[in-house]
């Protein structure tokens, strides 16, 4: 309908401005039809006014949403515009022109005098013969002046050839016809004289004139026959007809003269006709040009326009926005190349997206591995700046050192200064720009010693990646281990090596005893008896050693069962109850907590903390042991823990897992095992054991072991 | 330029035209009296022509009048019902060579020839045509309208006929019962 509509509208113009210049040319056979082509006219210069009206708004809207295409599409309308509308209007100026000054050449001065000049002649003539006609009407007015009504036929018919008239008649006073002669069978019916003629008949005594009766000229005399009463009189007209070659002449003159004035007179409505049918010839050609021009920049711009939303689209990262070729110019041959170039752009960022999202999963997978390392990692720059850690980094060292990344390694340890010797190592190294080490370093932190193993490595040579590695394995665990392993061996050897001659010391002691006591003087007896008496007591002591180091040395061989811990904790306790020396308590969580564990095992370290509780106490006034026992869930899993507490002087400031090592203690009784026989115990059970200082004053030492919750009791 | 100044004088002409057009003018034939006596329409006329008409007639340019006449039955919601109708075409015309105005009666081919513009005017105004006899039953009223018929004008004429009001307005209309008429 779009499309179809102007050019309907065009059609329209251009066939009623067509039709009006012919039917102002003098053909009119249009002339019912003269308001609907008006019509038809506006209303097509109307459609097509509005329609361009419509495409005008639409690029200013295009212009003002900043449409791809729509500032060329302005641009090259301007131009087409500029290049059609100055032809049009100076065509239309100088056909108006040209028209007015063809109209006004019609009508020259001389041509008029010579139309006006033959017609003075024409009516000269006329007059002459009106005259001559008269003279013979009145003639045969006197021959029937005195003719009877009922001899006028035969008179008239007597006078019409001898006068050469065209009609004779004779009219009674009411007007009816008396008598009547023609000689041309055209007018056989006489003509009525009318009001008109009466009238001047009756003023001029006779009516006189040319008149036009069908296509011909005829003169026309009325006049009263003499002889009558005025006003009864009655009235003969003749009809006298013009020489055949007068007729023709006079004819031809009337009817220039006719044309010329009618011309004259049509002058300036021709103008005004042809005006209009060129303004709107004229307006259609602007109008269309105009139409054509949309039409044209559009179809010039619209591959452009695309072009640029490509464009756009391929800057915002699309490459998936069509571009129909429908041309094989060159702008086809652009939209072709740029759909080329996008395709390959598409695969281009397609490869791009693939490789960074496997360099992303690379990235994620480094990291993921890094985080779940057992060995701490510190990536550094050249500059020794902090670029990375992992979490067993922070687990390690106890520092959250992922808010330090971006800082320069000093500041980590200027926070946490027992890091220095770790971090000053890796410091000097880096500025050493060493390429490769490893070193033991000892770490003191929060009272916890740890031994790591450091390795460091230079990453690359330049660039943003290079900077050094490091990274270090606690060792912690591992030497103490080595370290246990090497007590129960020391403790295996001296169990095998020690006891074996201390029987046979204490029976050659007992055998000395039995032999001289007695026999020998009382001083020497007595001497004997307490030397005596020294070894054994020194013997058992040494096998009660002895046996602490099998104990310790001795391979996990337990006997697990469900047992009731409390029901355990209760027996060691009641071995107790009596001592005067102190005051024991019992908290115990509610419920029967039920474990899967070696009972004698268990006993013996609940022994040995008591029994380290009892001598830590020494000379406290009001001495008191605490055994507690409480739940425990950690990581969603359950245990039991018992602890016991005392009112002694607490930990010394050294404490650590150094101390649950064999010979380790602060008494100075005791063999220096009993912490780490429990220690062992409680791992031996899939526990731990810690010591920490209470806040009232005192140590308390806690063992935790896993439950057995399927077994126990509501 | 002179071109130019013309084109504007058409242009505003046309536009002076138009709004003439749309001004109210009171119209330039009026019917006072009209009677149909023996198969005759007698009609008494006033015609006031533009002095543009008159230009145009002595100018040789004919002017041509419709004079219709309708015999109706009653009035209904739709308007009055057209028992019978005549349409008569008349010419008035200007012969330079003889000074006569010519008034004819183009359906009858009857001409009456006047020495004056005075008497041919005063003729159609005194107008008289003979009509055929009319047989239907239930007449009411009769109705008369002439008109100048702005289609037999020349070519060039019909664009300011169809604008300006000087020919626009060349119209009347006059109804009588028919008892009395």
């Amino acid at each position: 309908m779009r499309r179809v509509l102007p050019v309907v509208a065009v059609a329209l113009l251009l066939a009623a401005a067509l039709l009006l210049a012919n039917d102002a040319a003098g053909d009119s056979r249009l002339g019912a039809w003269y308001p609907w082509m008006l019509g038809a006219c506006v209303l097509a210069l109307v459609v097509l006014l509005v329609m361009i009206v419509q495409r005008l708004w639409r690029l200013r809207r295009d212009l003002s949403r900043n449409t791809p295409g729509a500032r060329l599409n302005r641009r090259v309308l301007l131009m087409l515009i500029v290049l059609a509308l100055p032809p049009v209007l100076i065509v239309y100026a100088f056909s108006l022109n040209f028209l007015h000054a063809t109209i006004d050449t019609w009508f020259n001065v001389r041509m008029e005098r010579a139309l006006g000049d033959a017609l003075d002649i024409g009516r000269v003539y006329l007059d002459e013969r009106l005259r001559t006609a008269q003279q013979t009407a009145a003639t045969s007015a006197q021959q029937l002046a005195d003719v009877a009504d009922a001899d006028l036929q035969g008179r008239l018919d007597g006078l019409i050839d001898a006068q050469g008239a065209l009609q004779l008649s004779v009219f009674g006073a009411d007007q009816g016809v008396l008598a009547t002669a023609s000689s041309d069978a055209q007018f056989l019916a006489p003509l009525v004289p009318d009001s008109a003629v009466l009238l001047q008949v009756q003023g001029a005594g006779r009516y006189a004139a040319a008149e036009p009766v069908g296509a011909r000229l005829l003169l026309r005399v009325v006049q009263p026959l003499p002889g009558a009463a005025p006003g009864a009189a009655r009235l003969l007209q003749a009809l006298y007809p013009l020489p055949a070659q007068m007729q023709t002449l006079t004819s031809g003159v009337e009817q220039a003269n006719f044309d010329f004035q009618r011309l004259k007179y049509l002058r300036e409505s021709l103008k005004l006709t042809f005006t209009l049918v060129l303004t709107f010839v004229s307006l259609l050609s602007v109008l269309f040009a105009l139409m054509m021009a949309f039409g044209i920049a559009r179809r010039l711009t619209a591959p452009i326009g695309r072009l640029a939303t490509a464009t756009r689209a391929v800057g915002a990262g699309r490459y998936d926005t069509p571009l129909p070729i429908r041309s094989d110019d060159e702008l086809g041959f652009l939209l072709a190349s740029f759909g080329q170039m996008q395709h390959e752009l598409e695969l281009s960022n397609a490869r791009l997206t693939r490789s960074a999202q496997e360099t992303e999963n690379q990235r994620a997978y480094l990291k993921a591995v890094l985080e779940r390392l057992s060995a701490g990692v510190l990536g550094l720059d050249r500059d020794g700046v902090l670029r990375t850690s992992n979490r067993a980094a922070e687990t390690i060292l106890d520092a959250p050192l992922s808010r330090y990344r971006g800082q320069h390694l000093t500041q980590v340890r200027r926070d946490h200064p027992a890091l220095a010797p770790l971090l000053d190592n890796i410091l000097r190294h880096v500025r050493e720009r060493a390429r490769e080490w490893r070193e033991e370093v000892v770490v003191d932190n929060a009272g916890e010693r740890r031994v790591l193993m450091l390795r460091g490595t230079e990453l690359g040579d330049s660039g943003e990646n290079s900077g050094v590695v490091a990274v270090f394995d606690d060792l912690t665990q591992l030497d103490r281990a080595q370290r246990d392993a090497a007590w129960a061996e020391v403790a295996r050897r001296l169990a095998h090596e020690v006891k074996n001659p201390l029987t046979p010391i204490q029976l050659a002691a007992e055998r000395l005893r039995r032999r001289f006591i007695g026999r020998l003087p009382a001083e020497e007896t007595e001497l004997l008896d307490r030397a005596t008496h020294t070894i054994i007591a020194q013997v058992e002591a040494l096998k009660a050693m002895v046996n602490s180091f099998g104990d310790y040395s001795r391979p996990p061989q337990i006997d697990a069962r469900p047992l009731s811990l409390h029901a355990l904790i209760g027996e060691v306790l009641d071995l107790y109850e009596n001592d005067q020396r102190i005051q024991l308590t019992r908290r115990f969580v509610p419920g029967d907590p039920i474990l899967r564990a070696d009972a004698g095992r268990l006993r013996q370290l609940l022994h040995n903390l008591l029994k380290n509780s009892l001598e830590a106490i020494g000379d406290v006034r009001k001495p008191h042991i605490e055994v507690s026992t409480r739940d425990v869930t950690e990581n969603g899993e359950s245990w039991i823990e018992f602890a016991v507490a005392d009112n002694g002087p607490g930990l010394p400031e050294s404490f650590g897992e150094r101390w649950f090592e064999p010979y380790t203690t602060s008494k100075s009784k005791g063999t220096g095992l009993g912490l780490a026989v429990a220690k062992k115990i409680a791992e031996e059970h899939g526990g731990s054991i810690r010591a920490e200082n209470r806040q009232g004053g005192g140590a308390v030492f806690s063992v935790r072991l896993p439950r057995e919750s399927a077994l126990e009791r509501a | 330029m002179v071109s130019f100044m013309q084109l504007w004088k058409n242009a505003i002409s046309i536009f002076v035209c138009l709004l003439t057009t749309a001004c109210a003018q009171s119209p330039a034939f009026v019917v006072r009296s009209a009677s149909i006596d023996a198969g005759t329409l007698a009609a008494r006329l006033e015609w006031h022509p533009d002095a543009r008409v008159l230009e145009a007639l002595d100018h040789g340019i004919a002017l041509g009048f419709d004079v219709e006449v309708q015999a109706q039955g009653r009035a209904s919601w739709s308007g009055r019902v057209t028992l019978a109708e005549q349409t008569r075409h008349l010419q008035l015309r200007f012969f330079p060579l003889s000074r006569q105005y010519q008034l004819r009666d183009l359906d009858r081919d009857q001409a009456r020839s006047f020495s004056s513009r005075a008497l041919a005017l005063a003729a159609l105004e005194d107008l008289r045509l003979a009509l055929p006899e009319w047989k239907v039953a239930g007449v009411e009223r009769y109705r008369l309208r002439i008109a100048l018929d702005r289609e037999t004008l020349p070519g060039a004429l019909r664009l300011p006929a169809l604008l300006q009001p000087a020919w626009r307005l060349c119209k009347g209309e006059y109804a009588w019962p028919a008892r009395t008429g």
